[in-house]
């Protein structure tokens, strides 16, 4: 079954239409791509689906419900979690606070325990704490708990942001270019984090314009061009497909 | 466990005593031990007008009127009803938080660059004009007069080191309440929200409804100071919604320092003791008031308190290098911190 499912989804910029009639089904457990060139409509899909601007027509269905125009935190409660293009993250926070705070749902301590800091709320807080540590050294950041966001490479920030998506404990994780300004080893290391999030049943679509880095990690591939869908299938369909070859590198003179 | 003071409580803690003691010795007639109360005062209003500003990361041009708000429910209801000022404490900053709740879903609802700002200016004069002209409720421009101390078991407390001690009192417990605040689910929601809006929603936090419930809390902490300034000084009036008081409010927060919660309680002291020997330049006080906050706005933009935290820590830095370089990260992660 779908976990995620858009049908007709569309956004109009003024007379152009960034996301045109996107029908788009993400199966439970899978790790679909959702590749174009630039100013395809990738992000733009991608913050229709978590309630970041609001789609001009067509509908979001997760587990089976309709979500379209649901704001983003509601979303993020029901486990549609998204990172963004631009790294973002609480930038003075410490590594470990920004998991903490990213904790957020996760947190069920209540205002009067955290003002008298019952036994309860310590011992929530301790858990938290936990967990924190687990995610960090899952990511790789175990060593650089104490160091301030801001002070991280760029590698670490994309790290960081995997942490402080999965701190709000995802059922469907929506990267947008988590790759970008990673060098390759950075790059490889960020797909085998996500390939063990999806071991764990971690649903993942992945918004990516660098074809060679996603076919190797995704199940499906959706290409988007134009806003529209022009493709959508296995890796080798994909890397085969004569559209997707002329989206990307312009049609070839005499083809 | 090991009981851990934060650095902060020390440097407060310190200031405290000197506060507490002083006033038996250096403060010796009514009049100056009026000025204790006045800090106390202005201190819990400069915490509440540094929640808005230093945990929110807003401004409130209101935050006087709100003030003013909570001393005039105050003073109303004992006046006209009897009710025990021990109510009014909490009647006023229920009535002010109830008023905060209506702006803040106002202005805070969509997105939030200057609205805030803007709204509560816009309430501010508003209830200032109400105020002045409302004269059968207000009492117009002499305002109320006759208000009643509250009493504890039948004894007033009426003199000056006795307010001052009950109301400092009761700032202890609000920059302990707030303290805690901070690290609550609440708390870390509206950092949250503060340091990255959009990263905060992604994560869950119901940006506007805590935003919102926060300005309120911020209007009740400041409603509460101003029915505190009510029975003390036993009478309202319109200037207490007006500008003067708030340009005290910022100067108390600006001078003190965002961010932190002893900042607008020295800033608070630096104030009234600074405007009391400048009591003779009289309206010039505010042309002074005005260079003195342009001074430090240039020269020390953190504000006094987070300035001697980081000479102390400087200080204590030195000392323990060799043992570890640990307070050199420390130092960066509280002046990044400032530099929001």
């Amino acid at each position: 079954m779908a976990i995620l499912e858009t049908t007709g989804l569309t956004r109009m910029f003024g007379g152009l239409s960034a996301v045109d009639e996107l029908d788009l089904s993400v199966e439970e457990g899978e790790i679909r791509g959702l590749i174009g060139p630039n100013g395809s409509g990738k992000t733009t899909a991608l913050n229709l689906i978590t309630g970041y601007i609001k789609p001009t027509r067509g509908m979001v269905r997760y587990q089976g419900s309709d979500v379209s125009g649901e704001q983003p935190h509601e979303l993020a409660r029901l486990g549609l979690v998204r990172t963004f293009q631009i790294t973002t993250l609480f930038e003075n926070l410490t590594v470990r606070d920004n998991v903490v705070h990213g904790s957020h749902l996760n947190n069920h301590t209540s205002l009067m325990g955290a003002l008298t800091r019952s036994k309860r709320y310590r011992r929530q807080t301790a858990e938290i704490e936990d967990r924190v540590r687990e995610l960090l050294a899952f990511v790789g950041l175990g060593e650089r708990i104490d160091a301030v966001a801001r002070d991280l490479s760029a590698g670490e920030h994309r790290y960081l942001e995997i942490a402080i998506a999965l701190a709000a404990k995802p059922k469907v994780l929506l990267l947008d270019e988590p790759a970008t300004g990673l060098n390759p080893e950075e790059a490889a290391y960020l797909m085998n984090l996500i390939r063990t999030l999806r071991s764990q049943g971690v649903t993942v679509l992945l918004v990516e314009h660098n074809m060679r880095l996603i076919t190797n990690i995704c199940t499906r591939i959706t290409v988007l061009n134009f806003g529209a869908k022009i493709a959508e299938g296995t890796p080798e369909e994909i890397v085969d497909n004569p559209d997707v070859i002329t989206a990307y590198l312009g049609k070839r003179r005499g083809a | 466990m090991r009981l851990r003071i934060p650095p902060g409580w020390w440097l407060g803690g310190l200031v405290l005593l000197v506060v507490v003691l002083v006033p038996l010795f250096l403060f010796t007639n009514t009049y100056n031990r009026g000025l204790l109360v006045l800090i106390v005062i202005y201190a819990i209003a400069g915490l509440s007008l540094d929640y808005i500003m230093g945990e929110m990361g807003q401004f409130s041009f209101g935050h006087a009127a709100f003030w003013g708000f909570g001393a005039y429910v105050s003073a109303k209801l004992a006046l006209d009803l009897g009710i025990s000022p021990w109510i009014g404490f909490l009647a006023a900053p229920a009535a002010a938080g109830l008023v905060g709740l209506l702006i803040g879903y106002i202005a805070l609802r969509r997105t939030r660059n200057l609205e805030l700002a803007i709204v509560t200016l816009g309430f501010g004069v508003l209830a200032w004009t109400v105020a002045l002209r409302w004269r059968p409720v207000t009492g117009g421009p002499s305002g109320l007069r006759q208000v009643p101390p509250p009493s504890l078991f039948g004894w007033e407390i009426r003199s000056e080191l006795a307010y001052f001690y009950f109301a400092l009192l009761l700032l202890l417990g609000i920059v302990f309440l707030l303290s805690r605040l901070r690290t609550s689910r609440f708390g870390r929601g509206v950092r949250s929200i503060h340091e990255n809006e959009d990263l905060a929603k992604s994560i869950g936090v119901a940006a506007t409804k805590y935003y919102v419930l926060a300005f309120s809390f911020a209007c009740a902490l400041v409603g509460f100071s101003g029915a505190l300034y009510a029975h003390h000084f036993r009478f309202v009036n319109p200037n207490l919604l007006g500008l003067d008081y708030m340009f005290i409010f910022l100067i108390v927060v600006l001078v003190g320092g965002t961010g932190t919660l002893w900042g607008p309680v020295m800033g608070a002291a630096i104030f009234v003791l600074v405007s009391e020997w400048l009591r003779a330049l009289q309206e010039y006080r505010f042309v002074i008031f005005g260079v003195v906050l342009l001074l430090v706005v240039l020269f020390m933009p953190i504000g006094v308190f987070p300035a001697l935290q980081k000479v102390a820590r400087r200080i204590r830095g030195r000392s323990d290098e060799d043992t570890d370089g640990a307070p050199a990260s420390e130092d960066r992660a509280l002046e990044a911190d400032r530099a929001r």
